[in-house]
């Protein structure tokens, strides 16, 4: 693995990309879920 | 590190054996997807049948596959960071046992006496080779439990002051769930349906034996996830070039697993009868409890990689994830669990739908549930076994991989034919189309008065999918087989990648000991399932005899 | 002990856990999706029929056998609102109506009840959809809304 490019020091990272990821799953499962919801309450 | 000979090849016999058996499994998930498209309009092809086939097809991937390898890729573990080998005659005797239990219950399909899926709800009646057998792989897997914590507690003595390694309690919290929810179907097995398809007894009562099975079913779906969870915390970060973003979150992910995997299985029965509805809901609302785990390791293994990508140069809020080492031979396992996530992010949350009490009428038993279970057990759980199966393979051989280029693109193959796959069985499902049903005779037959042409296109994308999944798995196989023939050329070890947490962790003593959370997980398991037995024995009033799959005369003593 | 990021995604999985149950409460609640109902069984659920109780309220006692259903095919007017029983007399079955929340196990022994209201006419196909033997591919049963306005 290359170690030559310049590391943020474990203290500074804020994984911001992971908490971007984080809200699109969250949103994808909203999504997903009430998806099948309203399929649900519409045969109801 | 070397391991001594005898147990060296026990675990390559432990990887060999279900790779060799899937050829199989997966020979019939191609035809499957052939005959639902209504390519085929018959019973059987090469003298195997439609429902024949789908009983190998399950009881191998998803029973024989998983089991060997949790215990294989256990070994690994346990002797990797205990530092101690497991005793020797223990192991034999467990792989000698899931071996021959193996090869007893795939006689008994083989020989079209067990065409009863691989959850042999009764009172359909299989051969009592297949119980036997299906029984004595159990077992088996249960012998090196016990001695992995011999193991632990040793090093434990030898380590009183260091957290245990998360792999460590990532194995032992897994045999933990796997020995406990095996003990409700080792009972239905042994003492309900071994002695009933003798002839020894009668009748039996199906609402039990089915609560029983799923007290030990959604458990199981665990025991096959929780090596790949073990595999993206200890290893993927370290793949990816980077840190463990957190020690302690794979801890606690693993407890929730322990207290919370078996007290749910209720949720595969929403529609049955005789159970309460308080029950259902109670283990509905607590599944969502054991979706916490996963959401946790969705980002603790994002942000690990995101800290890879970051140390690479990356910057941006999404474009670091073009900074990870997508096809590199050098480290095609990191493909392998990649692809397993990604699947896994459609696989969890569509597994929260089926889960959800009344939002369960809408897709219970359609193909949206195969279309779902594709996307775990067929995601993250294959792909970390068909990854971690070849990585052992080499290590405990000795021998370079063969094609190392098709290894390296399986698992993006793959996950495009499930996707593909499992898009069209979802679709399907949501408008009605069953699950476990040659529907080629039938609903896709143009020319029965059945014809379903609804069905055509979501079976038609079932077809395209499970085509290119066939094709990954056929590469794959080139690759597995090929290193086996290959000349050694280093020294057998195992070595596994250790991903180091990216912050110093103190030891948490709560993270480090199973005492209290194995109370609290008898407790929930009591509370839950108590009602849900006893709702089962009480409302149920006719017991039932054996029935074979062929014929609506139930067997009879003589 | 845990990172401060890692609180907030229990605390966000969690707030979407409850928000997701909130909403099958409500749909439990205001409107009546349910799954099915525990009941004793008895052997009166062993024939097949259909029951009218009133002019727009129906049950209907579904037995299956490997491979099919009784009663086959069933009459309902529009807007009835129906009782569904279904158990089975050998293996297990499973019962799905297409385009509603029916979706029930015929289990030898026990008793699946639903209630479903049909407002629009038309030919509800029921489908097994568990394994039941080697004729499981042909097992349908019909439910035709819009008798008696032929």
């Amino acid at each position: 693995m290359s170690e030559s490019t310049p590391r943020e020091t474990p203290e500074k990272f804020v994984p911001r990309g992971a908490i971007a990821f984080f809200a699109l799953l969250i949103f994808l499962g909203l999504v997903i879920w009430f998806g099948i919801y309203f399929v649900m309450l519409a045969r109801s | 590190m070397q391991v001594s000979r005898p147990i060296r090849n026990i675990l390559l016999i432990e990887l060999f054996v279900p790779i060799l058996l899937l050829t199989l499994g997966i020979y019939h998930g191609l035809m499957q997807v052939i005959y639902r498209s209504g390519v085929i309009q018959r019973t059987s092809v090469a003298g195997l049948d439609y429902y024949q086939g789908l009983t190998l097809h399950g009881v191998i991937n998803a029973i024989v596959l998983t089991t060997f390898f949790a215990v294989a890729f256990g070994h690994a573990t346990m002797i990797f960071y205990t530092k101690r080998e497991p005793n020797k005659t223990a192991t034999l005797v467990s792989m000698l046992l899931m071996v021959i239990g193996t090869g007893l219950a795939a006689a008994a399909i083989l020989a079209g006496k067990a065409s009863v899926l691989y959850t042999f709800y009764p009172p359909l009646k299989a051969h009592p080779a297949f119980y036997i057998g299906t029984a004595m792989l159990i077992v088996g897997s249960w012998v090196p439990y016990f001695d992995w914590i011999r193991m632990y507690l040793s090093w434990k003595r030898e380590h009183p002051q260091e957290s245990t390694p998360v792999a460590v309690i990532g194995t032992l919290v897994n045999f933990t769930i796997w020995f406990v929810c095996t003990l409700a179907v080792a009972y239905e097995v042994l003492v309900m349906l071994v002695p009933w398809s003798l002839g020894w007894t009668q009748e039996i009562n199906i609402m039990l034996a089915r609560t029983l099975f799923w007290f030990f079913g959604h458990a199981l779906v665990y025991f096959w996830l929780l090596p790949s969870y073990i595999m993206f915390y200890t290893i993927l970060p370290k793949l990816a070039g980077g840190k463990l973003y957190s020690g302690n979150a794979g801890r606690i992910a693993f407890f929730i697993f322990l207290i919370l995997s078996i007290p749910i299985g209720v949720h595969h029965q929403f529609g049955d009868p005789s159970i309460g509805r308080g029950v259902k809901l109670t283990q509905s609302i607590l599944t969502f409890g054991v979706a916490i785990p996963s959401f946790i390791t969705a980002f603790t293994i994002a942000a690990s990689l995101e800290y890879a990508a970051r140390k690479r140069g990356a910057t941006g809020l999404w474009s670091w994830i073009w900074k990870l080492p997508f096809f590199r031979k050098d480290v095609f396992l990191f493909g392998y669990l990649i692809n397993g996530l990604i699947l896994f992010i459609f696989g969890g949350l569509t597994g929260l739908v089926n889960a959800s009490y009344s939002l369960n009428n809408v897709v219970h038993n359609t193909s949206f549930i195969p279309g779902h279970f594709h996307l775990t057990v067929g995601g993250p759980v294959f792909l970390a076994i068909l990854g971690m199966s070849i990585y052992m393979l080499s290590q405990l051989t000795g021998r370079r991989i063969y094609a190392p280029v098709l290894n390296t693109i399986v698992p993006y193959l793959w996950t495009v034919g499930v996707l593909i796959f499992s898009a069209g069985l979802m679709y399907g499902g949501l408008i009605g189309e069953p699950r476990r049903t040659n529907m080629g005779l039938t609903y896709l037959n143009p020319s029965s008065e059945q014809f379903n042409p609804y069905w055509v296109v979501s079976s038609m994308l079932g077809l395209a999918g499970g085509g290119i999944m066939f094709t990954a798995g056929l590469l794959y196989f080139i690759s597995f087989f090929g290193t086996c023939f290959r000349k050694r050329s280093a020294a057998p070890e195992i070595d596994l990648p250790v991903s180091e947490t990216l912050h110093e962790e103190r030891r948490v003593p709560l993270l480090d000991s199973f005492k209290p959370w194995l109370a609290i997980m008898g407790l929930i398991i009591f509370l839950t399932y108590a009602p849900a037995i006893s709702d089962a024995i009480n409302n149920t009033n006719r017991k039932a005899p054996p029935y074979k799959p062929t014929d609506p005369v139930p067997v009879v003593r003589k | 002990m845990l990172d401060k990021f890692e609180r907030n995604v229990i605390i966000t999985a969690l707030t979407v856990s409850a928000l997701f149950i909130f909403s099958i409460f409500y749909a439990l609640g205001a409107r009546r999706q349910d799954v099915s109902e525990c009941l004793p069984y008895n052997k009166t659920y062993e024939t097949a029929r259909v029951e009218q109780i009133d002019a727009k309220t129906y049950q209907i006692y579904y037995v299956a056998r490997m491979w099919n259903f009784e009663p086959a095919i069933s009459y309902i007017p529009v807007g009835s609102e129906v009782d569904l029983f279904v158990t089975s007399l050998d293996v297990v079955h499973g019962f799905n109506v297409f385009d509603k929340n029916v979706n029930l196990m015929a289990v030898p022994g026990g008793v699946a009840k639903t209630t479903v209201t049909f407002t629009e006419p038309g030919v509800y196909k029921i489908v097994c959809h568990e394994f039941c033997g080697t004729g499981h591919q042909n097992m349908e049963a019909e439910i035709i809304v819009n008798y008696p306005r032929k």
